[in-house]
């Protein structure tokens, strides 16, 4: 790493030092840069202006639902397309609206209904498809977007730009963003932990999704994976006890501590903090995957897949129970809703893999008042279109792509109960009211762990940068 | 983006300079005509342009009082163009007449200086009537916008104290001036219907009050903006609908009894009017929780190193805010370690001694706080007893007390409280019929057990 010489990961570079001291003022933090004592600091406040304001969430489950699930056939209730079923979709609906390359050829846009029934739910009267009959028993704690829209048609850029606000690769995920800005509230783990659904396919997700991007790397996410070694490379080799591990750990680090006084690159503090994570990790890790003290009512709730790790349901689990010692941003992924063609049927697995776990999961954190400080998001990275892909038949039927109209839900912290903002139009192709962008989605997010997206921001390469870029305006009206 | 801004403000000045051209050509043109014939002396060509301005103004207000007539206009505007667009057509007549008259010069440049005013000020308002009060200046650079627009935009509410919010002055009267008086006014009410004040609002129309408390469907001021855009009777018949927000809030305004007194204070919104107050007119009335109300001098951060060593994690609420959220992290929590957090007490705010094997006599250290408002002390082996001590907290909002040992004597507790809000008892020894019967006892306390 001590090769690595670029200027931005100095803590201060000479060109700083120089700009710094001549400003008179400057010469003054000066002193605070270079004092030691605030280098080595455990401190908790990573950064003393943050959170702006006070938080009403602490801790967020992100519940990702790859490939883009169909809002049409599972919360957005459109009768008009059952009624057009077949007729083409007009043309002052597309209004020129771009296509993938995968519908883009089709001569005919037949309009699509969806072939699940709908029913209103709840006190709130919400719309849900027979598709999720436990998400549906619980919608009163809701709170449902069904007007988020995104820049992407296709899944990397669009997923991309979900998770670090730029189709561009490269730059940190949410999670990374949280870390950095709050800091840790357990020492033992990770700020930011991934699970991902086992042996599940479709769209690709690769590590970067959860990358640091330019930020340092102790803020990248962490991914726990089902099975023996849930952290990969983290058990000492054979012959190795913990204390020897220990002992080393002593040394090195007064290695390192010389070190860095002579180049003072902040990445030696960064990687030192994570050996020393890693080491608590040992322990800790171990003992919250354990998951065998959980009462089969727990697994009842969860679903009986909960009891095979690796599996959404067993992820949720876990999720909970990160929540619970602590982890600020856990975030899931859940690949294989991308149905351009068989939509029926394969939806009907999503939504048995899913449906009960995350109703469950929301269930189980309300119980343990776990929901009043922690935000849970269901969602993916766009829409479906309401015409078919490929051929439509009595009872099956294919979507595309959609990015301009798509839903998503939130509960827990900070959030209204039991409300739906923003509608579509009756084809469900355009929204009608209260657009959301992902930025504005971002913004939200941030604004509820206290952070003014506008605010948190990370020097690199000679420019500011932040999540939302230059946009996003937090959606005040499902504030609680 | 820039770019289409500023080219837009300077864009919307051209209604305003487009009138000098017509004008000054027209003169020209008269006077070059004229100049072939008998060549004017500068005192002619005066008193010739004096004559055109004066003629040209007063017809154009003539012309502009029968424009009026339709009653497409906003009473209060118009008036002030009518006053002053008066007063320049005399200031003008003045002007010609002054080329006749030997008087002192001095008074000849005071009439002038006044048209000057009194041209910029008519234009002004006139302009107004026709684009819309913010028209000229809303692509202004910031700065100037800043100066000009905030005067003439509506109130800033955030900063008013919420008893000085008139439903109908503030929120209701204003949707009906952008949107209704231009028909419905004390010159031209169209339908017999004049909006422009609460009493012939009420009064009605031909078809009777536009307004009647506490009832929708006779409400119809209210049915007329609720049809379809097709219908005849839609209102406005021109122009643009209320919002979906403007008609929420006429409804809400009409059921809780339509009176043109109160103020936000005597009627409280529920959450949805809330969420529409907030969003549109930035109105927060949601209670502050006690912890953003109460202020304390902040505490040295190295201080709190301390309470790390003692196994706690500890944070400010915010940089704003120097009330602490506490969690104890390790596996058994001792009285050398609430002595410590003792120390800190009215700091404290939020609390999580959860599965930490706290003791009933712990509890003492508890009822310090008294700017506690969350507390958690789940998965302990706690008995209702000795939870007694937290009735001393005044403002305690949260209490979670899953998988502890408290029975439904706690139910007791809660009532004598006067502050809690939330309580978790899921997993102890009160059943989910004693919750659920308690649920309905109370209102405003929600007790979460069992999740079926
Ligand atoms: C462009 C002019 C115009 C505007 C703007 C307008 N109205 Fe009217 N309004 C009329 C005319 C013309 C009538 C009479 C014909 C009719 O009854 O439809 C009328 C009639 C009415 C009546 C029926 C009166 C009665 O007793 O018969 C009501 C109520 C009414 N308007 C309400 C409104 C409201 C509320 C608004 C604002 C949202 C509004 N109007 C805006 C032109 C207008």
């Amino acid at each position: 790493m001590n090769c690595n010489n670029h200027k931005h990961n100095y803590k201060f570079s000479r060109r700083d030092f120089l700009t710094k001291t001549s400003l008179g003022l400057g010469a003054l933090t000066v002193g605070s840069l270079i004092s030691p004592s605030n280098l080595y600091s455990q401190n908790n406040f990573v950064n003393n202006r943050l959170p702006h304001f006070t938080p009403k969430a602490k801790r967020v489950i992100y519940l990702l639902q790859s490939g883009a699930p169909s809002q049409l056939d599972l919360f957005d209730y459109k009768p008009l397309l059952n009624k057009l079923n077949g007729t083409e979709l007009p043309d002052s609906v597309r209004g020129g609206q771009r296509l993938t390359g995968m519908s883009s050829g089709q001569s005919s846009f037949p309009l699509a209904g969806s072939i699940f029934k709908f029913k209103k739910f709840g006190k709130s009267g919400t719309w849900m498809s027979e598709l999720m009959p436990y998400t549906s028993q619980i919608v009163d704690d809701l709170c449902f977007i069904k007007s988020m829209y995104t820049d992407a048609i296709n899944h990397d850029p669009a997923v991309t730009f979900l998770q670090t606000g730029s189709e561009l690769p490269g730059r940190p995920s949410i999670g990374s963003w949280i870390s950095y800005g709050l800091g840790s509230d357990n020492k033992n783990l990770p700020e930011f932990v991934v699970l991902v659904t086992k042996d599940k396919f479709g769209q690709p997700l690769y590590s970067r999704l959860w990358g640091n991007g330019f930020l340092p790397s102790k803020h990248q996410g962490v991914q726990f994976r089902s099975g023996k070694n849930p952290v990969l490379y983290l058990d000492n080799p054979p012959g190795v006890t913990a204390d020897l591990r220990k002992e080393q750990l002593e040394y090195l680090k007064k290695l390192e501590k010389i070190n860095h006084k002579d180049v003072g690159d902040p990445e030696i503090l960064s990687r030192m903090s994570q050996y020393e994570m890693a080491f608590r990790m040992q322990s800790s890790v171990p003992e919250v995957m354990d998951v065998s003290k959980e009462p089969d009512y727990i697994y009842d709730l969860y679903g009986k897949e909960s009891r095979n790790p690796g599996t959404f349901a067993a992820n949720c689990l876990l999720a909970r129970k990160l929540i619970e010692k602590d982890v600020k941003f856990v975030q899931l992924y859940h690949q294989g809703w991308d149905q351009h063609g068989d939509l029926p049927n394969a939806i009907k697995v999503q939504c048995k893999d899913t449906d009960q776990p995350t109703a469950g999961l929301i269930k189980d954190l309300k119980q343990r008042g776990l929901l009043e400080d922690t935000l849970v998001i269901w969602g993916g990275e766009f829409g479906r279109g309401s015409y078919s892909q490929g051929t439509l038949t009595e009872t099956n039927y294919g979507r595309d792509h959609h990015p301009k109209c798509f839903t998503i839900f939130m509960a827990g912290a900070g959030i209204q109960k039991g409300i739906t903002i923003g509608s579509t139009d009756d084809f469900g192709y355009n929204i009608k009211e209260r657009p959301v962008h992902v930025h504005d989605f971002q913004a939200t997010l941030m604004h509820l762990l206290g952070i003014d997206h506008e605010r948190l921001t990370f020097k690199h390469q000679g420019r500011r940068y932040r999540l939302t870029d230059v946009h996003g305006s937090v959606v005040k009206e499902i504030l609680s | 983006m820039y770019l289409f801004e500023i080219t837009n403000f300077f864009g919307r000045f051209h209604p305003l300079l487009v009138h000098l051209p017509i004008g000054f050509l027209i003169i020209s043109i008269i006077l070059s005509a004229y100049n072939k014939v008998n060549n004017f002396s500068y005192t002619r060509v005066l008193r010739v342009i004096w004559f055109l301005s004066f003629i040209s103004a007063f017809f154009s207000a003539l012309m502009g009082w029968l424009l009026s007539q339709n009653g497409y206009y906003i009473e209060e505007q118009l008036y002030l163009h009518k006053l002053t667009g008066l007063i320049l057509v005399f200031l003008s007549g003045l002007g010609w007449i002054f080329q006749f008259l030997n008087i002192p010069k001095f008074l000849k440049k005071f009439n002038n200086a006044l048209i000057l005013v009194f041209l910029i000020v008519v234009g002004h308002l006139g302009g107004n009537l026709t684009h819309g009060e913010s028209y000229l200046f809303e692509y202004a650079p910031e700065p100037i916008k800043t100066v000009l627009i905030s005067k003439i935009k509506q109130k800033k509410f955030e900063e008013l104290p919420l008893d000085s919010i008139g439903v109908y002055k503030d929120l209701i009267y204003p949707i009906f001036s952008s949107k209704c008086i231009a028909c419905h006014n004390n010159n031209i009410a169209r339908g017999g219907l004049n909006m422009s004040s609460a009493i012939s609002l009420f009064k009605g129309g031909r078809s009777g009050p536009s307004i009647v408390a506490n009832d929708l469907k006779k409400s119809l001021a209210f049915n007329r903006v609720t049809r379809s855009q097709d219908n005849n009777q839609f209102m406005p018949p021109t122009g643009t609908p209320l919002t979906y927000d403007e008609i929420k809030l006429l409804e809400w305004w009409i059921n809780q009894g339509a009176s043109i007194k109160t103020s936000l204070i005597d009627i409280k919104p529920d959450s949805k009017i809330q969420s529409l107050l907030f969003k549109n007119y930035s109105i927060d009335l949601r209670k502050k929780p006690w912890y953003e109300i109460v202020k304390l001098p902040a505490i040295d951060e190295s201080e709190l190193n301390e309470l790390d060593k003692h196994g706690f994690s500890c944070k400010k609420l915010s940089s704003e805010n120097s009330l602490l959220d506490i969690r104890f992290n390790g596996s058994e929590i001792q009285e050398k370690d609430l002595l410590t957090l003792e120390k800190y007490a009215p700091y404290i705010t939020w609390l999580n001694l959860g599965e930490c094997r706290l003791k009933d006599s712990h509890i003492k250290f508890i009822s310090k706080m008294k700017n506690l408002t969350r507390l958690s002390l789940q998965k302990n082996n706690l008995k209702t007893d000795a939870l007694k001590p937290l009735l001393n907290l005044d403002h305690l909002e949260i209490l979670n007390l899953h998988s502890t040992k408290v029975n439904k004597e706690i139910f007791e507790l809660i009532e004598n409280s006067k502050s809690l809000k939330k309580v978790f008892l899921w997993n102890t020894l009160v059943t989910s019929k004693e919750i659920n019967n308690q649920n309905q006892k109370y209102e405003g306390i929600e007790i979460v057990g069992n999740s079926e």
